[in-house]
């Protein structure tokens, strides 16, 4: 008689699998290390549909070349001169026509893109930039011998190019509704300078009239400065102003993984970063999009990133007179956090680690994540998203023999939280995100993600599936170690000097608990 | 040369090339032929599509313990760390530069051999192989051709 009858506990889907079927799948079972299902009447592991998409859609791509060859209207003024010269011979001052030409289109088209969006010839201006790409032609003409006018001809043509490029994005932008009665036309055309997508751009809700706080020193990082605004509707967040260029101050981990200093989109690289929380299931990053405000400085609105504020404190800060970093005291000595805290600790820190390799993030270093610990309850929030993406990251097994400047602990992480497992099995990149990545990053970058995306996947369907964490307090290595989490978190390294560690915990958190007699 | 890249000329301007410069441009290009990644990937793909086959079949049949195999059990052997560890090392060696692919040839032929032998130990390896619901895997077989033509290819 088959095993089946033998065991009438069983499940009567059984009596579909013949005999040999049954002891094949008790065989496979006891290799894969996991139980029967059919004794203790449990139901199989759910695997949750994907998140939908984002409404309303982004463009289906990212038009790069608008970005480093756009000029500003004063910019455009500066190559092609201000005023008359004197001339050599009659000690006249006077200008040729051709150049008189060029400063009327430049100065038409910036009176045309002064206009608000919604009342903007786009026409016009799409006419006028090409009147301004001839003028320049033949200003080029008449001075062809005089390189310095040649060069400046040939930078008016290609930003004229570069607008239109940028002027045509944000005709084909499917959210072109959301913000037309909220910007210029000039600021929309810096908005595709700048590579954003209206769908993530929030200028209704986040300006400069609905700021009811501001604070303008709120924090910098090493490459941004930020504020912190409440807006009327009781959101406080964090404004970034969103640079079109990061050359000369890019960080050494951001160009090693090829991110273009001409056209970094930063706060692209935190919507996207956003978009993989997002499909894991764990609010582990802020909520960001894009707002208004203006530049205490220059006096001028600029368009940046917002975020909502991260509860908690980051777990290393800057000594204000050495400027030396250290780490903090996350509790008070002798107050550990719960045995619930701890476990939503590793839960999510561990889940930021998936995070991290799939976006390839190079940057999570302590200043980079906040933690909040308030009773049972714990918020990591993983915070300043501007570098990763790269196009040269193929592979999320990377570690700092690669990459010098990266700071995110090394190798892949060697638990995964059980809701984080299934959300990875259950998505697939072409479905879930390559339509949100295309309009936020090049064709490379792209082509990058899916690399670290499908070899994450390929990782985390191989572990075994005793590292697949259900239970963060319950969870016991492998006989015969039978490790906690924490101690088997501690045990996989800080990653100091090696190409493998226990992520974040393992790096930022296991000493602590050690010294606290809690690991 | 004649005009633009040594690569894109006919096979009689390559052999111009290595009997007048000693230099073959084939070999100077970083990439001979056929990308290693490539080939095994292929092979992967296949064996994949049919254990996704496999895996339709198992939850077709109602069974939890099958659904659990289906979920847990059938790539595990094609994917996991040293899944991963042989893929750098395969595409390690389809970019390195000429002075490097020796090097990264060796790295190949070790990444192979720890895969192939973790493969041929593998009692689900086996077990796959011969299941017993009718559906074709050839998961050794499939990968062992796959590996005969990487290792020529680097040699």
């Amino acid at each position: 008689m088959s095993d089946v009858q033998e065991k009438p506990k069983r499940k009567r889907g059984g009596s579909l699998v013949s005999r040999v079927q049954r002891s094949w799948s008790d065989s496979v079972l006891s290799m894969i290390g996991r139980s029967s299902l059919l004794e203790s009447g449990e139901e199989p592991p759910v695997v949750l549909a994907p998140p939908p998409p984002p409404t309303p859609q982004r463009p289906p791509q990212l038009v790069q070349e608008v970005s480093a060859r756009m000029l500003t209207f004063d910019e455009l003024a500066d190559k092609i001169g201000h005023r008359p010269h004197k001339d050599r011979l009659g000690g006249h001052w006077k200008r040729s026509t051709e150049y008189k030409a060029v400063r009327a289109e430049i100065t038409a088209v910036n009176t045309l893109s002064a206009a608000s969006l919604v009342d903007g010839d786009l026409d016009g201006l799409d006419g006028q930039l090409d009147a301004l790409i001839a003028a320049a032609g033949r200003y080029r003409a008449q001075h062809k011998k005089n390189n310095d006018k040649t060069g400046a001809a040939d930078d008016v043509v290609a930003s004229a190019q570069a607008q239109k490029l940028a002027l045509a994005a944000v005709r084909a932008d499917p959210a072109f509704d959301q913000v037309k009665h909220h910007i210029t036309l000039k600021q929309a055309i810096e908005c595709k300078q700048r590579g954003m997508a209206f769908a993530d751009c929030r200028f209704d809700l986040y300006n400069d009239t609905n700021a009811e706080e501001v604070d303008d020193a709120f924090g910098s990082g090493m490459a941004n400065s930020v504020a912190k605004i409440e807006y009327a509707n009781g959101d406080t967040l964090v404004f970034k102003g969103e640079r079109v260029s990061d050359e000369g101050v890019q960080l050494s981990a951001a160009s090693a993984i090829g991110i273009d200093a001409k056209a970094p989109h930063n706060g692209n690289r935190n919507i996207a970063t956003l978009a993989v929380a997002e499909l894991l299931g764990q609010p582990i990053v802020p909520k960001v999009c894009y707002g208004m405000h203006t530049n205490p400085t220059t006096g001028e609105q600029e368009i940046g990133l917002l975020m909502t504020m991260a509860p908690g404190k980051t777990i290393t800060t800057t000594d204000p007179v050495t400027g030396v970093k250290k780490r903090r005291e996350m509790w008070p000595p002798g107050n550990p956090p719960s045995a619930t805290a701890q476990a939503k600790l590793m839960e999510q820190l561990t889940s930021l680690d998936w995070s991290d390799v799939i976006t390839g993030q190079m940057d999570r270093h302590g200043g980079n994540y906040m933690v909040d610990i308030n009773g049972d309850e714990v918020t990591v929030t993983g915070i300043d998203n501007d570098v990763c993406f790269g196009a040269q990251q193929t592979d999320p097994n990377a570690n700092k023999g690669q990459y010098f400047s990266r700071t995110t602990p090394p190798g892949m992480p060697p638990l995964i939280d059980k809701k984080v497992y299934d959300r990875i099995i259950a998505s697939d990149f072409d479905r879930d995100l390559r339509p949100k990545l295309a309009a936020l990053m090049t064709a490379a970058e792209v082509t990058a993600a899916e690399s670290r995306f499908n070899l994450s996947k390929m990782h985390a369907a191989g572990l075994h599936p005793e590292y697949v964490v259900a239970d963060w307090t319950a969870w016991r290595s492998p006989a015969p170690a039978q490790l906690t989490a924490k101690a088997f978190l501690k045990a996989a390294g800080t990653g100091v000097g090696s190409d493998k560690s226990g992520g974040l915990f393992g790096r930022d958190f296991a000493a602590a608990f050690e010294r606290e007699g809690i690991l | 040369m004649v005009g633009g890249s040594p690569v894109a000329g006919s096979e009689d301007q390559r052999q111009w090339c290595i009997r007048v410069l000693n230099l073959d441009p084939a070999g100077a290009s970083g990439n001979r032929g056929e990308p290693i990644l490539g080939v095994w990937r292929d092979a992967k793909e296949a064996v994949d599509a049919r254990l996704e086959a496999l895996g339709r079949t198992l939850r077709g049949l109602g069974d939890p313990d099958l659904d659990q195999i289906a979920q847990y059990g059938l790539f595990g052997l094609t994917g996991g760390g040293q899944t991963v560890a042989l893929m750098a090392a395969l595409q390690d060696y389809d970019r390195a530069a000429p002075a490097d692919r020796a090097a990264a040839a060796a790295a190949v032929g070790k990444a192979v051999g720890a895969y192939r032998a973790m493969l041929h130990s593998s009692p689900l390896a086996e077990a796959l192989d011969d299941n017993p619901f009718g559906v074709e895997i050839g998961l050794l077989d499939t990968m062992d051709v796959a590996f005969r033509q990487i290792i020529t290819a680097i040699r």
